[in-house]
């Protein structure tokens, strides 16, 4: 459509924008374009939410040659792009301008350079917390998570908590639960020291005995403890849901929780995840990329800085500043809404052990056969053992292609 | 037949124009360019890799995915087709009995299929949830103990069944109300005269009478059955541990997750034989049986 | 006697066939009305145990919220007018189509009937890719234009039910209109199309069913905000973390309340359309 506003004719770059996200980050955002364009008046910029699947939508556009310039990206699917060849590498632009990549956390930069180079810049990150109920913790008798407490401690809480309240035969509060996904078991792996690839990305390490004593854990939480939900495991959103309902005591969340949880009819709190050998949390990563093809590269360049260093960058909403100094006023401004230990989020962000998920290129094959081998495991049906023995070949071959 | 249609050659393609113009733009070539594909690698970003018969191959021989996928397509395939079919048959044989609020029964049976899967898919993840699901609720609440559904691999497959049973049930219910409405009375009264009860008359009268529309609704579900994508990839996305991958979800993820497009195009010729045999020996067998008027 | 007893066995299972249609009429309704409910409920009353089905405040605020987050006024006005001209171009296309294949006689006639026929079972997924590309070169990605021209260029199942229906007009009307000295044309137009009414209202709803609850095409062919759709307004509400259910279902009830009018100002067409296409192998 031709520009018709006498307003608009000065506007002779048009810079096309993808992003996705809930309503409320879409509402926000197109705020931000407009803001941008009062900032820069020969720039129009053009706002494109992708609803749903945004990796079918951008990879069509990008195959296509008909990508947006900016690309709001998560770091699950990042690399498989810029393996591809289609991002923009900013590490240039990042020397040029001098911008001090120090002043996000070093989570937050795992989820955006790969091989050595940067293919975005940093908009928000989310980790994963445990937040518990302290009314239900109070009623039993059990002491609140502590610092540096451990899966023997997280295990002996979720034992006491766990309780049928009616005398039926059947739970009415869980113990604990665990996301049975990648962000959901991963940091049990890393806390034990393990990881699912090794560093050259080459071979499949998840038959290594830490992760599966890491595994097997969560597998004993649900059949031999009994202190897990194993339905529902399956699907985290009705999960939060459970919580915020009062029929779960602690369970590990993203830090989008805190949003999900106001108002809940309970006090509740958020600890750091338990550890074992050592800490360990994943982290997952928004942030702004530019596609290889773009016409306009510096205005581009100029849009995703003012999005993520500039006054945007304040208002990200249920996911925590991937800038350090903005997400701990955030945080210590002990704002409606925000647990007493707010601490804890600030901690385990910036914790090193606090890590992005290996989400390589030809994450969406392998992540499909790793999760059909692990849905045996949460539902009971084979050992771990089995699981990992079995998606081994299967997944290595797929690195290998 | 000694009468003479209206006969002229220009005027009949003339008329079919658009039809054929839209066959050969939006199915033919993007048909043979996904036949082409299929002998190659393609991951929609780089440049096609020719690869001879190896996609196919592959498939038929080596990827044991294929074959599960295979028969969760069947499994869906018959019980939506078998359930769908029998319950559409006997809604409208009841509904065609029934005077009164007729119009509002059929209004309400067909409600569901005018409302966008989109929509009714998260509804529905809901009311199957083992926990907060009304379903259950309302199922143990009159004694019944009701699996969690979506999370268990025997029973994930058969509430995607239900689901769509329930959504789509509507459409061959009011194909079978109009057949209904066109068989003659007069059969009906000769069949009392002979002393048939309700049920004899079901079967010797109404059955045979519909049998082309049966035949035309269970090829039609079939078909569509064998395409089910929606449900799967709104509700289950294929899980858990695979039980409700379907084919044409199986084709999706290959073409946009795993960036195997060459390999989705293969299974898509794949599917295209495997329906177009099915419904050409349906019809080849049916034929006998079929009552035609 | 006899008699007696038949009448009272009828009465009763008249009574049966009510208790069993209304039993499923609850099944078929019961959805809607929780996702009505819930979409006037307060966030925390969405997880209650027992359920409410009667929320304590009905709060309409909620379907607000949901055009202020996102402009699904526009959603709203794109939609109608995709779903309007796709209507109007299966129509008008499908029943030159079906015109020719039922009451002209040419070479060839069958043959397309049955290549069409076919094209029923033709993987939708797979011609994704190539029709985009196709779309691309057009320079059409981004407009309504991928998703409305395709309907001008006809489709199997409507040309299916609209050939059975025009193959039920008597054949005479044809002759008397050629005596009077009627084109091919003018029999499409003056005889076919005004008694093939209630067959064209039944194609035309189902089309304007299929475009109105289209997810996939807009997801992929509608970029900017200002030309996308309802569906994909409906997606954005499915979280990507969690889900706020209340508002969920209030932009479900919004998607779904206009086609739900369009069905039932229609209905006593639809039905007695598909009644009269008499669908026969």
């Amino acid at each position: 459509m031709a520009a018709c506003g006498g307003e608009d004719e000065d506007r002779r770059i048009e810079l096309r924008w993808g992003l996705w996200g809930t309503p409320e980050a879409v509402q926000n955002q197109r705020r931000f374009a407009r803001d941008f364009m009062r900032l820069h008046p020969n720039v129009r910029v053009e706002i494109e939410p992708v609803a749903g699947d945004v990796t079918v939508a951008f990879s069509m556009r990008l195959a296509g040659g008909d990508a947006p310039d900016v690309l709001y990206a998560g770091n699950w699917f990042l690399f498989e792009f810029a393996d591809k060849g289609t991002l923009l590498p900013l590490d240039d632009l990042i020397a040029r301008d001098g911008i001090d990549m120090g002043q996000f956390f070093d989570s937050a930069l795992s989820g955006i350079q790969w091989d050595g180079a940067t293919y975005a810049l940093p908009e928000a990150i989310n980790v994963e917390m445990l937040f518990y109920n302290q009314d239900i913790f109070d009623r039993y008798g059990v002491s609140y998570p502590e610092p540096g407490w451990t899966w023997d401690d997280y295990l002996e809480k979720a034992r006491r908590l766990t309780q049928d309240t009616d005398g039926d035969g059947r739970t009415d509060i869980w113990g604990c639960y665990v996301w049975t996904w990648i962000p959901g078991f991963l940091p049990f792996m890393l806390q034990n020291e393990s990881n699912m690839f090794d560093d050259d990305f080459r071979r499949f390490t998840m038959d290594d005995p830490r992760a599966i004593e890491a595994l097997q854990f969560i597998q004993d939480l649900i059949f031999r403890y009994r202190v897990a939900p194993g339905r529902q495991a399956l699907q985290s959103q009705l999960s939060i849901d459970m919580f915020a309902s009062g029929r779960i005591a602690m369970g590990s969340f993203g830090y989008w929780g805190v949003r999900e949880l106001q108002g809940a009819p309970f006090r509740w709190d958020v600890a750091e995840l338990p550890r074992r050998r050592t800490t360990g949390n994943v982290v997952h990563v928004h942030s702004f990329a530019i596609n290889r093809e773009t016409e306009h590269p510096e205005e581009a360049w100029e849009l995703i800085k003012y999005l993520t260093l500039d006054e945007p960058a304040r208002e990200v909403v249920y996911l925590i500043p991937a800038q350090k100094r903005i997400a701990a006023e955030m945080i210590r401004a002990g704002n409606e809404g925000m647990p007493a230990n707010a601490e804890a989020i600030l901690a385990t962000a910036t914790d090193p052990n606090t890590v992005s998920p290996p989400f390589g290129p030809r994450f969406g094959e392998y992540s499909s056969v790793l999760g059909l081998e692990l849905d045996g495991v949460w539902l009971g049906k084979v050992s771990v053992e089995e699981a990992v023995r079995k998606a081994k070949p299967q997944i290595e071959l797929i690195l290998s292609e | 037949m000694a009468r003479k249609h209206y006969r002229n050659e220009i005027e009949g393609y003339l008329f079919l124009a658009p039809q054929l113009l839209g066959l050969v733009l939006w199915l033919g070539i993007p048909m043979l360019a996904a036949f082409a594909l299929s002998f190659t690698h393609w991951d929609l970003f780089g440049r096609p890799e020719f690869v001879g018969l190896r996609n196919y191959i592959n498939l038929l021989f080596h990827d044991r995915r294929m074959w599960a996928t295979l028969f969760n397509t069947a499994y869906f395939t018959a019980g939506t087709v078998t359930l769908g079919t029998t319950l559409a048959l006997l809604l409208a044989a009841a509904v065609h009995q029934v005077s009164f609020g007729q119009t509002l029964f059929k209004s309400i049976y067909f409600l569901p299929v005018i409302c966008s899967m989109t929509a009714i898919a998260a509804l529905w993840r809901w009311l199957f949830s083992g926990d907060f699901g009304l379903l259950n609720l309302y199922l143990e609440r009159i004694g019944i103990s009701a699996p969690d559904w979506l999370n268990d691999t025997r029973f994930a497959m058969p509430a995607v069944i239900l689901m769509s049973v329930w959504k789509g049930v509507g459409f061959p219910m009011i194909i079978f109300l109009a057949g209904l409405h066109d068989i003659p009375a007069v059969y009906y009264e000769a069949a009392e005269i002979d002393g048939a009860d309700r049920r004899r008359q079901f079967l010797h009268v109404t059955l045979p009478q519909l049998s082309p529309i049966i035949l035309f609704v269970v090829v039609t579900s079939v078909i569509g059955c064998f395409q089910t994508f929606d449900q799967i990839y709104m509700m289950t996305s294929g899980g858990p541990m695979g039980s409700t991958r379907t084919i044409a979800f199986y084709l999706f993820e290959n073409a946009f997750v795993f960036y195997k497009f060459g390999n989705a195009c293969a299974i898509a010729y794949v599917l295209f034989v495997l329906l177009g045999g099915f419904t050409h020996f349906s019809i080849r067998l049916t034929q006998r049986w079929v009552h035609y008027q | 006697m006899r008699r007696g007893s038949h009448k009272l066995s009828r009465r009763l299972f008249l009574l049966l066939l009510y208790a069993v249609l209304t039993a499923g009429a609850v099944v078929m309704v019961a959805p809607f009305l929780w996702m009505v409910s819930t979409s006037l409920k307060a966030p925390h009353e969405t997880f209650m145990l027992p359920p409410i089905w009667i929320p304590e405040d009905f709060r309409f605020e909620n379907y607000a919220e949901v055009f202020d987050r996102l402009p699904f006024f526009r959603f709203l006005l794109n939609t109608a007018t995709i779903a309007g001209l796709v209507t109007f171009g299966v129509l008008l296309s499908c029943s030159l189509t079906a015109f020719a294949l039922s009451r002209l006689r040419f070479r060839g006639r069958d043959l397309v009937f049955y290549i069409l026929l076919a094209t029923m079972i033709i993987p939708a997924p797979v011609t994704l890719v190539p029709i985009f590309a196709i779309m691309r070169r057009l320079e059409w990605t981004n407009t309504f234009l991928p998703l409305v021209v395709p309907a001008f260029f006809g489709g199997a199942f409507p040309v299916f039910l609209l050939r059975q229906f025009f193959m039920r007009i008597p054949r005479d009307l044809d002759e008397a209109a050629v005596m009077d000295g009627c084109s091919a044309f003018g029999i499409y137009w003056r005889v076919i199309l005004p008694l093939g009414k209630p067959a064209l209202a039944t194609i035309g709803l189902i089309s304007f069913m299929g475009a109105w609850n289209d997810f996939f095409g807009p997801l992929i062919y509608l970029y900017s905000i200002k030309k996308q759709t309802l569906t994909l307004g409906l997606a954005t509400f499915q979280g990507y973390y969690a889900t706020d259910w209340h508002l969920l279902m209030a932009a479900t009830v919004i998607v779904t309340l206009p086609i739900l009018l369009a069905f039932l100002f229609s209905q006593r067409f639809f039905v007695e359309g598909i009644t009269m296409t008499g669908i026969k192998g």
